[in-house]
């Protein structure tokens, strides 16, 4: 399968993740804030499957909100 | 943010003619395009569609769908607010129906065009997705873009509604690589009052960009009750066909969404009949969208072999060699390298 990586501009918004994050999800969100757009890419399971139903579908956005 | 649109001239009575898609809009000053995002400021026509993105993803090229153009990869998928239709469908209307109020303050984030090929390179995605949305209304945007993605190896989608006029796409298409078409009917009717559009300028932007030399791919959403029956959608299926029949045809199930939340969701037979009326035009490539574990292989139509294996947006295996069926030598039409 391809990584799913989804943009999320304001990340404090998310809901509260139940698990604690994995070091590579750290250090990746680090990577995506020093590019200066406040990016943030997941692709952790947690993560895809808050955003399965969403972006799913054919040509389905996960947008800004 | 606001730029001087492309493809219009001055009309009379100080008013301008946009000719970026079909609707052909004459601005008075002042005054919005159907689009809500153009607009007429003192006999100049300028756009509130540029710079600034209202979703930016990086997802599997299988997801626009385009299935025959470099399966398995990513693309660096984005859109800004705003379209030239409006579908009681639409799947993103929460970004698709902006108000020209709305325009003016245009909602998401600063991104100019460098910045979205450095992060699609970085991401090793192979192209640009203009997609979501219709990338008609941001076509700016999407030809700086475009240019740039080029001259750093990338390629570039649309995937849209074919409304664009001819003019738009001899502009473009020097940097467009591929297209997934909505054909969202065979009945102008439709078009006109379910999506406020027309279907002709549709079919004949889809024969304009083969003979571009623009790769082309079909999608069709089955919406029950609206154009789900054999009659339309066998009109559909021989339209693609007469213009070529390697042209992919995704069919795809409809989900209950905006306008139409109280409809119910395309029955699976549906889809299954469409593919058999696809099959019966002559359509070497039919696809199933939307519905989890369809069968959604490349099969050699020759030997009927699978070619290209794939589990939901993903690539499972690709057996390809230069485009060619490894087991018979038959070869599949796409752009594969």
């Amino acid at each position: 399968m391809h990584p799913f990586i989804a943009e999320r501009v304001k990340p404090q918004e998310l809901p509260p993740k139940s698990h604690e994050p994995k070091k590579e999800d750290s250090e990746r969100e680090d990577q995506c804030t020093e590019k200066g757009l406040g990016f943030v890419a997941f692709s952790d399971p947690h993560d895809q499957e808050e955003t399965r139903e969403a972006g799913s579908a054919n040509n389905k956005a996960v947008y800004i909100s | 943010m606001t730029k001087e649109a492309m493809l219009y001239e001055p009309a009379k009575d100080g008013k301008v003619h946009c000719f970026l898609c079909n609707h052909h809009c004459k601005i008075a000053d002042s005054k919005f395009g159907f689009c809500s995002v153009r607009q007429n400021r003192g006999g100049t026509l300028v756009t509130y569609a540029y710079g600034r993105v209202i979703a930016a993803n990086v997802d599997p090229i299988e997801k626009k769908p385009l299935y025959h153009f470099l399966p398995g990869s990513l693309s660096f998928s984005i859109a800004t607010a705003g379209c030239n239709f409006h579908c009681g469908f639409c799947q993103n209307w929460q970004i698709s129906q902006i108000s020209e109020k709305d325009a003016q303050g245009m909602p998401g984030r600063e991104f100019p065009p460098g910045e979205i090929v450095r992060q699609a390179k970085e991401t090793g995605c192979r192209s640009i997705a203009y997609t979501y949305t219709e990338p008609t209304i941001f076509f700016e945007y999407a030809y700086d873009t475009a240019r740039l993605a080029r001259e750093e190896g990338l390629r570039n989608v649309f995937v849209t509604n074919g409304f664009m006029t001819s003019r738009a796409l001899e502009t473009i298409h020097p940097y467009l690589d591929a297209c997934n078409v909505d054909l969202k009917s065979f009945r102008d009717d439709f078009y006109k009052k379910v999506c406020r559009g027309r279907l002709k300028p549709v079919l004949q932007s889809i024969r304009f960009m083969k003979e571009l030399g623009i790769w082309v791919e079909v999608t069709t959403l089955v919406v029950p009750n609206q154009n789900d029956s054999e009659a339309e959608l066998r009109d559909i299926a021989n339209f693609i066909a007469a213009v070529d029949q390697n042209i992919p045809w995704h069919i795809s199930r409809f989900h209950p969404d905006y306008e139409f939340g109280d409809s119910r969701p395309t029955p699976l037979e549906t889809l299954r009949n469409a593919y058999g009326i696809g099959k019966d035009a002559g359509l070497e490539h039919v696809y199933i969208g939307n519905v989890p574990g369809a069968d959604s292989d490349t099969v050699c139509p020759h030997c009927h072999e699978i070619v290209i294996r794939r589990a939901g947006f993903g690539v499972g295996e690709n057996r390809l060699k230069n485009s060619l069926c490894p087991s018979c030598g038959n070869p599949i039409a796409g752009v594969f390298e």
